[in-house]
């Protein structure tokens, strides 16, 4: 499964969130007279003149680095919000490739085919497929509407032995993870056309 | 008149076991998971396919994304701009410099402040750490490579069906709160309650376990008559 979007969000919030317990942390620790006076005292100004001393000694390359953190975190912030709607579609699956030539295929095709496999399943009542990763490991994701009312293990039997054996004949691939988000829906009743 | 069930009354797990029985196998207590096909589970699939469909915190990675893309882009303008003799000011530093030149650390405000700013980390931090629910309801597909998961209304609609199909039944609704699924019956109440909740609770067990989920569930029955 991909789930670096996931995975990449909770060590941000993670990070973030070490982050601001431990400054906010120590701040009022600080203030409530935990740490040694004689090193931290509490009954001192927040910028006080070691503060002052220290900033106009480094002056100006700190401001230098300031900007630096600034742009850091821009980099870091723009990335991240870029990840959260960065499509891992693609547009075409690289099958083969050798010195004497290189076999693509499009992947929307390949997709559109993969969804009229699944849709063949007898309790099957609609499919979209999406296909996604790498040529060395690909993913198929699928969004599929099943009659409620037929056994479930008949949609997950045509899909572990139809739809994903002919993906992984198709792709040349021992193994192809697949998702499939299911909807249960009553089956639409019969119509009867009278002429 | 209608009158709801019993709330104290405990919902009972569904726990899937290890390896799980014909549905002929007599021996499987009451409201325990039964499936109709004997089939040894894997954990890992089990496990993979719970993961899959855990919710990615994608509200407040944006919401801090955005804070801290425009918290650098202020201090990158600033200290460029005064660094190249044109100071843009956007934020009152003046004021704050004299704030913080002027104020102790142990002043009650500055301390409220802090303590906000803990919160808040700890907040984000118990976010990314917390798992969270699944948004789908995930069931066995008999295979790692494959990960299946129920939209929730769906598999709502389907419970609260199995259960209309129990004599005495008008009409139900399920819902799913956490790892429990409640289901309230109406019936116009001519069999006896107890025996009638039973038969509900079997015929929405047997559904749930037909679609054989990859994570405990609960089930809930909450029977409301309607004379």
């Amino acid at each position: 499964m991909n789930r670096k979007p996931g995975r990449g969000n909770r060590w941000g919030l993670a990070v973030v969130g070490l982050v601001l317990a431990i400054l906010g942390g120590s701040a009022l620790a600080r203030g409530l007279g935990a740490f040694p006076q004689n090193w931290a005292p509490s009954r001192t100004t927040i910028v006080d003149a070691n503060v002052t001393g220290f900033v106009a000694r480094t002056s100006p390359w700190i401001w230098w680095l300031v900007a630096l953190a600034g742009l850091i975190l821009v980099a870091v912030g723009l990335r991240w919000l870029i990840a959260q709607w960065h499509r891992e579609g693609r547009r075409t699956l690289c099958l083969h490739d050798t010195p004497t030539g290189v076999t693509d295929v499009s992947a929307k095709g390949m997709a559109r085919a993969v969804a009229d496999d699944a849709e063949t399943g007898r309790s099957v009542l609609r499919a979209d497929a999406r296909l996604l990763g790498s040529r060395a490991d690909p993913e198929v994701r699928l969004r599929m509407t099943a009659d409620e009312s037929a056994p479930l293990g008949d949609l997950t039997r045509h899909l572990t032995r139809v739809v994903l054996p002919n993906v992984r004949d198709a792709l040349d691939r021992d193994h192809v993870r697949a998702v499939a988000r299911v909807s249960l829906e009553p089956p639409s009743p019969p119509q009867r056309v009278v002429h | 008149m209608s009158s709801q069930g019993d709330p104290r009354e405990e919902p009972r797990p569904i726990e899937p076991a290890e390896e799980v029985p014909d549905a002929q196998d007599e021996a499987a207590p009451a409201g325990a998971h039964r499936a109709p096909l004997s089939r040894v589970h894997d954990k890992v699939a089990d496990r993979a396919a719970v993961r899959a469909f855990r919710p990615r915190r994608r509200v407040p990675a944006v919401v801090v994304a955005v804070l801290l893309t425009l918290l650098g882009l202020l201090v990158a303008v600033e200290a460029l701009s005064a660094l190249t003799g044109r100071p843009l000011r956007l934020a009152p530093y003046d004021r704050m410099a004299g704030w913080a030149s002027s104020t102790l650390w142990s002043d009650p405000w500055f301390l409220v402040g802090a303590a906000i700013v803990t919160l808040i980390g700890l907040a984000l931090l118990v976010t990314a750490i917390v798992p969270g629910r699944p948004r789908m309801v995930p069931v066995r597909s008999g295979q790692r490579d494959l990960v299946v998961g129920l939209r929730p209304k769906g598999v709502t609609r389907a419970l609260a069906r199995a259960a209309e199909q129990v004599p005495g039944v008008r009409s139900a609704r399920a819902g799913l709160r956490g790892s429990t699924f409640t289901v309230t019956p109406t019936t116009s109440g001519w069999r006896g309650r107890d025996e009638f909740k039973q038969d509900v609770r079997d015929a929405v067990l047997t559904k749930l376990a037909e679609l054989d989920p990859a994570h405990p569930y609960r089930v809930a029955v909450h029977v409301k008559e309607h004379r």
